[in-house]
């Protein structure tokens, strides 16, 4: 099943206001911790948004200036990593937003149709067994789900955010986030099956 | 692992595998390397706190305003003269010396006198459009010496001499019986 994060420990907290108030007197090498700590989740959370590593990682980094910038606006440095998260999304989105733009512009067939890109390939038991027409199936199942269902789907599957953490991301009730994870997977399923991959291997 | 299992555990591992990411150590060192210098304040902290300044001050000068503001004159004004022309009141005051006239009193529009309380403040120099103060000096203004019967020539149609009773026979022969 899905795996949620685990809650930060006090002591973190600690750590993470300090650096926090250390890279506001424009301390570089502190944020560069600060968001360190941060980077693998950011980029995956960009990834869910845009659905190219390259485009994530800018967004990332885009994200990062913008948080050296803001370190003021920040009210409460223990918040860091949900504040950076939120600027992350907010990066992501726009430059989805943008290459969606440019895509209908220069008759990409409108809707979504980016190349979805796939990590390394994993050589465990299980992806040994699952078909690859399966895995491409799914993939662009998921790829065709609309994007509110689409997006907290993602964010849930890459491991490092609570329901909570989506929920304020999205700005949506918690309810409501979990309601649109059991959908994405109810209509996945149902066009799996409509496809002749309803039982797998 | 019945079907179901299977395939939401399939679902799942692709979907993780959709946002899993290669390691990039060396990605942190760039995005410190390109941060721009930080100055002691930043605008994104001081231009929501002038904009809400601006509003909160904006909103004051129109309470201000608003409060200082007179409003509009309730005072209505009628087309009704308070007292009759200044060439009319002339004309009655000075009538021709050649031959008499008949001269009508101006109109009173008020045709009404309302007692005036004992405690009404208000005074005679405002128009007082209920009782017409002005119209009986316009009654004074009438002259009535040159109406005086030794001044009105002999042949003038109203001229009537005056009747004198002893020169009326008052005897019982001038009574008919009745």
């Amino acid at each position: 099943m899905l795996m949620v994060g685990e809650p930060e420990p006090a002591a973190a907290n600690l750590e993470v206001v300090r650096l926090v108030i250390l890279a506001r007197t424009g301390d570089r090498a502190a944020f560069g911790r600060l968001i360190e700590d941060h980077l693998t989740a950011a980029r995956r959370l960009a990834l869910a948004a845009v659905g190219q590593a390259m485009e994530a990682d800018e967004a990332v980094q885009e994200a990062s200036v913008a948080a050296w910038t803001r370190l003021d606006a920040l009210q409460d440095p223990a918040a860091f990593r949900g504040w950076f998260m939120r600027i992350v999304w907010r990066k992501a989105i726009d430059r989805r937003r943008s290459v969606r733009s440019w895509f209908e512009r220069f008759g990409g067939g409108g809707g979504d149709d980016r190349p979805m890109e796939f990590a390394a390939a994993d050589r465990s038991p299980d992806a040994v067994l699952m078909s690859r027409e399966l895995a491409i199936a799914i993939a662009q199942v998921v790829r065709a789900l609309p994007r509110k269902l689409r997006d907290p789907f993602l964010m849930a599957a890459s491991g490092d955010h609570r329901y909570e953490e989506i929920a304020a991301l999205l700005a949506i009730p918690i309810g409501t986030v979990k309601w649109r994870i059991s959908e994405a997977r109810r209509l996945i399923r149902i066009k799996l099956d409509r496809l002749g991959h309803g039982d797998p291997r | 692992m019945n079907k179901g299992d299977r395939l939401d555990h399939a679902i799942d591992a692709v979907a993780a595998r959709m946002t899993a990411v290669t390691e990039d150590d060396g990605l942190a060192e760039r995005i410190t390397a390109a941060l721009p210098e930080r100055s002691a304040w930043s605008w994104h902290w001081l231009v929501p706190r002038l904009a809400i300044t601006a509003v909160i001050g904006l909103a004051a000068a129109l309470v201000v305003l608003r409060s200082f503001d007179d409003g509009p004159a309730n005072v209505l004004r009628t087309g009704v003269p308070s007292s009759p022309s200044v060439e009319q009141t002339a004309a009655i005051a000075s009538p021709p010396s050649e031959h008499r006239t008949f001269v009508e009193p101006p109109l009173i529009v008020r045709r009404t006198i309302v007692e005036r309380p004992q405690n009404d403040r208000r005074t005679l120099d405002a128009p007082d459009h209920e009782r017409s103060l002005l119209a009986l000096e316009v009654a004074r203004a009438l002259v009535l010496d040159s109406s005086a019967p030794e001044s009105l020539p002999e042949d003038a149609p109203l001229t009537l001499k005056p009747l004198e009773i002893a020169d009326l026979p008052l005897t019982a022969d001038s009574f008919s019986p009745r």
